[in-house]
């Protein structure tokens, strides 16, 4: 129903009432929040790993997941991530705030995406140190404007057209009215040629959580139109347009290229994902989305690959991926 | 020490000219000076200079250190406004926000859900003319996808009339 929807995240923000929060970047609190969140989340996510924040992007969490944590993670203090990867659940730990609940899926289960994270906040609450919460404005978060039930719905979306013609920022703005947040989630040169957004909700004050994933499905839902709309008449041209040509020539250098740094791999990988949504070429945009899982530099560093070398080791991969294995 | 221009008042400033290796000292009042000052711009100007020029050159006052609106008495933490790049050290800097900060949530509702206008004079007519101003930018949007381009320009062209009749060009 969402084609241009590759993952959908909701998560649930939380500080620590007698805590100050994570800006303070106070060593003694830091260490005080998480060894407070992970003993809870350890003991009711048995199965659950936790990613230290300084090495996480190798340690097996989804490319994509680790595009919606905040920028920097990996220099903060006590920050790490808790995550059980079978059931899609886990916790960012003092990353903006002390916990962030979350879990992880397909848009249309958004209602299970939301009640997942409800229940295991829940579960992980402690009676002994309450959450900061204010009868006026809900849950206090370290962004005063973020109070509320705490609850965010995002959807990373793949919106290769709507960025080429430069129809981001506009549509970004119509649905800022709307109490819409539209980013680009770029890398960390502030480029982004794998042109992925997420969409969610600005704020929770006031807003209940059905409300929350209506106004985030009918922005979806606005936002792939117009994408599709672009893209039919992007390729319906003759058949043959530079578009078809430029999605043919990406999936030619993916597999058959030696080398691949993040950028490239990234560029061509969102005109293959372009060229699978528009039926150009033979491939499912599953098999499109799987192989963002070569996307980080970290995974293949951590790996024990050289520096020089990881390029064509991610090339190695991403052509055994395509040429089925 | 008088002034050597009215001979009345106490002379507060002393104005040095160096011509060549020849060295002249002028010790006036404020009041001469300010007169003298006078002078010296019309003749400025009547060598090309213009006055906005000149006055760009006066100095500046030093600016005063600000004050932050308000500190945190828990955490210690300032504050000069209340926007979406403020960051609260604690829960108890929410009490020191507590006047602004609920007017600030409830504008950031979405405009279906945001609390009808009590005053009537012209901010309504502000946000009316911001809500065709964006219902522009979408009409163009909407214009460049289906490639009715001369559409697209029309209004392309009505909104940066706007813009510069608003002054944000």
């Amino acid at each position: 129903m969402y084609d241009n929807v590759l993952l959908a995240e909701a998560s649930l923000r939380r500080n620590f009432q007698d805590l100050r929060f994570c800006p303070q970047d106070s060593q003694e609190d830091m260490a005080s929040s998480s060894r407070r969140s992970l003993t809870r989340l350890q003991e009711h996510l048995p199965e659950a790993a936790y990613l230290d924040a300084r090495g996480l992007l190798g340690q097996g969490l989804p490319y994509l997941q680790e595009l919606l944590l905040p920028g920097g993670f990996r220099r903060l203090n006590s920050a790490g991530f808790v995550f059980d990867s079978g059931r899609n659940l886990g916790a960012a730990i003092n990353m903006d705030e002390h916990v962030v609940f979350k879990a992880s899926g397909s848009l249309d289960q958004a209602e299970q995406l939301v009640a997942a994270v409800r229940a295991l906040a829940e579960e992980v609450r402690d009676e002994r140190h309450p959450y900061a919460h204010d009868d006026a404005y809900g849950y206090l978060s370290y962004k005063p404007l973020l109070s509320g039930s705490g609850l965010h719905l995002g959807a990373v979306m793949h919106l290769p057209l709507l960025h080429f013609l430069k129809q981001a920022r506009p549509m970004s703005l119509a649905l800022q009215e709307k109490g819409i947040l539209m980013k680009a989630l770029a890398l960390a040169d502030g480029r982004n040629p794998a042109r992925l957004f997420l969409v969610a909700n600005q704020g929770s004050y006031r807003l209940g959580d059905l409300k929350i994933i209506q106004l985030v499905r009918d922005a979806v839902s606005e936002v792939s139109r117009k994408e599709q709309a672009l893209q039919q008449k992007a390729v319906s041209r003759n058949g043959q347009t530079s578009l078809t040509e430029q999605v043919w020539r990406s999936y030619g250098i993916l597999r058959y290229a030696r080398r691949l740094t993040t950028t490239d791999f990234l560029t061509h990988w969102s005109n293959l994902r372009l060229g699978a949504q528009a039926d150009i070429l033979p491939l499912s945009p599953q098999t499109a989305d799987e192989l963002l899982r070569f996307a980080n530099d970290q995974a293949f560093l951590l790996e024990g690959a050289d520096i020089k070398t990881f390029v064509f080791r991610r090339a190695d991969e991403v052509r055994r991926a395509l040429s089925g294995g | 020490m008088i002034c050597e221009v009215c001979h009345e008042k106490h002379a507060d400033i002393v104005f040095k000219t160096v011509t060549g290796d020849q060295v002249a000292t002028k010790a006036m009042c404020l009041a001469c000076a300010q007169n003298m000052q006078q002078d010296m711009i019309k003749m400025f100007m009547a060598l090309g200079f213009r006055k906005d020029q000149m006055e760009e050159q006066q100095p500046l006052e030093e600016p005063s250190p600000a004050m932050p609106g308000f500190i945190c008495t828990q955490c210690g933490r300032p504050f000069d406004e209340l926007n979406e790049q403020t960051m609260a050290g604690c829960a108890a800097c929410y009490d020191a926000m507590r006047g602004e900060l609920g007017g600030r949530l409830e504008a950031s509702l979405p405009k279906s859900l945001r609390p009808e206008p009590v005053d009537e004079s012209s901010a309504p007519q502000k946000d009316a003319e911001e809500d065709s101003l964006s219902q522009l930018r979408y009409q163009m949007m909407e214009a460049v996808i289906h490639e009715r381009f001369e559409d697209a320009a029309r209004l392309r062209d009505q909104i940066s009339a706007r813009e510069l009749a608003e002054g944000r060009a």
